[in-house]
């Protein structure tokens, strides 16, 4: 039975291309923050091969793998948490080199500046915030990095400013309230397009 | 085709004789086990007799002033150095103004020694060579062990700080083992005097230590204006107690918890000083100067002015009287915050 | 012990204790990575599979893969399917689920059954790289089974949690039973290990004087090598339960002669 045999072939061919085409379109990507020199999004979902990697060495614990709700496409690669803690590329134990990037086999992560590292940026949600709602707290603040990225209004109450965060979630991380008047979103990032 | 061919005929593996399965599973239980223990069990320093750090109100402080190895114990003695002046000597001799460490330390005591290292940069912990020169001043009142520990701001690495502020380094050279108290269990303990909380989670090291050394670095800070030695002890504290603070009410629980988790030795690395701002990116200023005093709101009180001195704020008594959790530790009997009822010792080396 | 339980005690405890390494390995700073690629020290493998379909779906040769690659390929050329024999933590579990679930009569039912072996494969190993290539993502890589249990298994050990995509694996055990069997019929990684290492000088060999044509040895392989048939053990991952359940000992392993 050739013929029989051929359309089943192609059935079989046909139903995993499809498949390959609709999953990503029904479980889609959500917007994530990608470790410091992640590629753009497209070249990364290409390039990274999900093995893990980045996210057993990152000393923070801040790489985590992306799951089924990130999206199909985006399942297995690597997106920080800043819940789970900061990236330290900026200060700390990757200032030399970001780890996540020195282990990546595939280059999906590559090494860049970190002077003009941007990963995405800190959003304040106010009507959680403890100094916006007239208590005494600036962990924000005290623990950023980037001088200039938070400003104080009437030396008490913060006030973020995008184009100089870097994006490292360490407020994110640090912020006191229950539940989190900061989160960390990829607004602004730049990453490489290729290597 | 066997007619009687059965489903174990299908699965190899299944007749893998239930014992080997069993001792191979034992053996990998078993070596993962012995490497588990073997960490849990690696050297520690055994702790003695265990007794709770516990609060003593300071009485209205009187002081002889004579200066010199006979004097007695000041209010706040305050060291000042020429710039050929070390670490160690300012440290020794303000000790010593103090009565000295034999006199002021317990023999066999287990101390804990709790510096300011909530962050990696230097200039904003306390200087490892303060740390250094004062565990070596303590080690000759020849205590039972002592322990450097510091859990760091949250979202800090304790390890990395000690480690990137040469802070571990220099803490084992001088004979302390330094620990990252974040690794310890958190114990309970009651605040009764409280005022905001009135009890609070606590590192077991420093419950269990029986003397308390605070070694804090002068600096300003965004949210309690200044961060001294009774800001220093929110270190010994974990991150969800530190959190707690600063959704009650920050100043307050400072307070609180230092009314028995009360530093029974306040030392002030003040060899440079933040002004302007704070607890990091501020301006540095070298005093080297060295604070010290039996009584940790005294030892803020003094020191923030030195600090408003430096800054040339015009009226540095005023400030401090409006640092709101140097005035609540006062109120609640820690210490004394009038600068008129403080007597100062205040002593140049050269 | 005797032999035949030495091989599949060692042949059971290999795959878990491949994830022990994975898991434990970065507490150690001695191994990093999954089954995707893993840096043992400092030598690296990686799946061939995945190098092909990374470089595909980025449309360049991925550089930093080529040694890893490599030194797979090596490996695989001389024990053809050996990793999944030995090694495979997804081969075992479906395995296991096929044999455990599946109704003798209902195996007659297996769409794959009608459908030659070979060109199923070959079909659906072609089509996962023809989709990484148009949709620019490695379409397998993504469901493989291999690669949902060790970033699974890294994630439980690291954040004390599982993702939804372990959902997958009873979804591929389903097709094992309701379709054909995984590592024989379906998985294509199996496949592509196949075509590499079909050279590879190992191979069960029957020695017809003794063989006395009970068809043992071709019920007991995972890999449906129908040995009596043919002297074509491609699929062949050395798992040896058929030279150790042969009842004549007609089975052997010797490096492949000129036949």
């Amino acid at each position: 039975m050739k013929r029989r045999e051929f359309l089943k072939l192609f059935g079989v061919g046909v139903a995993v291309i499809s498949l390959s085409d609709m999953l990503p379109r029904i479980m889609k990507g959500k917007d994530l923050v990608r470790p410091p020199g992640a590629l753009v999004e497209d070249a990364l979902n290409a390039v990274c091969i999900r093995c893990a990697r980045c996210a057993q060495v990152c000393p923070t614990g801040a790489i985590v793998l992306a799951g089924l709700s990130d999206g199909f496409k985006e399942l297995g690669t690597p997106r920080i948490d800043a819940l789970k803690g900061p990236c330290e590329r900026v200060q700390g134990r990757c200032e030399r080199q970001a780890k996540c990037a020195e282990i990546c086999p595939t280059g999906a992560i590559l090494q860049v500046d970190r002077r003009a590292l941007k990963m995405g940026s800190a959003i304040i949600n106010a009507d959680r915030c403890i100094a916006w709602s007239g208590g005494s707290c600036l962990v924000c603040y005290e623990v950023c990095p980037v001088q200039g990225a938070i400003s104080l209004i009437d030396e008490a109450r913060p006030i973020f400013h995008a184009d100089i965060c870097v994006g490292c979630g360490r407020c994110v991380y640090a912020c006191p309230a229950q539940p989190k008047a900061l989160s960390l979103s990829p607004k602004g990032e730049r990453r490489p397009s290729s290597a | 085709m066997e007619p009687s061919e059965t489903r174990k005929d299908k699965s190899p593996l299944a007749s893998v004789s239930r014992r080997t399965f069993l001792k191979l599973l034992a053996a990998g239980v078993s070596g993962f086990l012995a490497a588990r223990l073997f960490d849990f069990l690696a050297p520690k320093t055994i702790e003695t007799q265990t007794s709770t750090v516990t609060a003593t109100v300071t009485k209205t402080i009187t002081a002889t002033t004579t200066v010199g190895p006979a004097s007695k114990s000041a209010g706040v003695v305050m060291v000042r150095g020429a710039p050929n002046v070390g670490p160690q000597a300012l440290v020794d001799k303000a000790l010593e103004l103090l009565g000295g460490v034999e006199k002021l330390v317990p023999m066999g005591a287990s101390i804990l020694v709790k510096p300011n290292v909530g962050f990696y940069e230097k200039d904003a912990v306390t200087a490892p060579e303060i740390t250094a020169a004062v565990i070596r001043s303590l080690k000759r009142a020849k205590p039972t062990r002592v322990v450097v520990g510091e859990s760091s701001v949250r979202g800090y690495d304790t390890e990395h700080a000690l480690r990137v502020t040469g802070t571990r380094n220099q803490a084992e050279e001088a004979g302390a083992e330094v620990r990252d108290l974040r690794n310890d269990p958190a114990v309970s303990v009651d605040l009764p005097k409280g005022r905001a909380i009135t009890s609070a989670d606590v590192f077991k090291t420093v419950r269990d230590s029986s003397y308390v050394v605070n070694v804090s670095r002068l600096k300003r800070h965004s949210a309690t204006v200044t961060t001294i030695c009774l800001k220093n002890m929110m270190g010994t504290v974990p991150d969800s107690e530190k959190g707690r603070f600063h959704q009650v009410n920050l100043s307050q629980c400072i307070a609180d918890l230092n009314s028995v988790i009360r530093p029974n030795l306040a030392i002030v690395d003040a060899t440079k000083a933040m002004t302007k701002r704070g607890p990091t990116g501020g301006t540095m200023v070298g005093l080297n100067l060295v604070i010290a005093s039996l009584d940790p709101v005294a030892a803020d009180a003094v020191a923030a002015e030195e600090l408003f001195k430096a800054e040339g704020v015009s009226d540095p008594r005023g400030a401090v009287s409006r640092i709101e959790h140097i005035q609540k530790a006062a109120e609640l009997g820690i210490g004394v915050a009038d600068r008129s009822r403080i007597e100062v010792l205040d002593v140049t080396l050269s | 012990m005797s032999r035949a339980q030495l091989v599949r005690a060692v042949r059971l405890s290999l795959p878990i204790f491949t994830l022990a390494a994975i898991v434990l390995g970065p507490v150690f700073h001695l191994v990093y990575g999954s089954i995707c690629t893993i840096g043992i020290g400092s030598i690296t493998l990686a799946c061939p599979l995945g190098f092909l379909q990374v470089s595909l779906a980025s449309r360049s040769i991925i550089l930093g893969l080529l040694v890893p690659v490599a030194v797979t390929l090596a490996f695989t050329i001389l024990l053809g399917r050996a990793f999944c024999g030995w090694i495979c933590p997804a081969g075992d579990l479906m395995q296991r689920f096929g044999e455990a679930g599946l109704p003798r009569k209902a195996s007659g039912l297996r769409l794959m059954n009608f459908v030659e072996q070979n060109s199923t494969r070959l079909v659906l190993l072609g089509s996962v790289l023809v989709a990484s290539a148009v949709f620019r993502y490695p379409a397998f890589c993504v469901v493989c089974p291999i690669g949902i249990i060790c970033r699974n298994v890294i994630s439980l050990f690291q954040y004390g949690s599982v993702g939804l995509d372990l959902l997958f694996i009873p979804v591929i055990a389903a097709l094992e039973l309701g379709l054909a069997p995984w590592c024989s019929h379906i998985c294509p990684l199996g496949m592509t290990l196949r075509i590499l290492g079909q050279k590879s000088p190992l191979v069960p060999i029957v020695d017809r004087a003794k063989c006395i044509g009970c068809s043992i040895c071709t019920k007991v392989c995972n890999m449906k090598v129908a040995l009596l048939q043919t002297s074509n053990a491609e699929d062949c991952s050395k798992c040896m339960e058929c030279s150790l359940r042969c009842p004549t000992k007609a089975i052997g392993w010797r490096k492949r002669t000129e036949l």
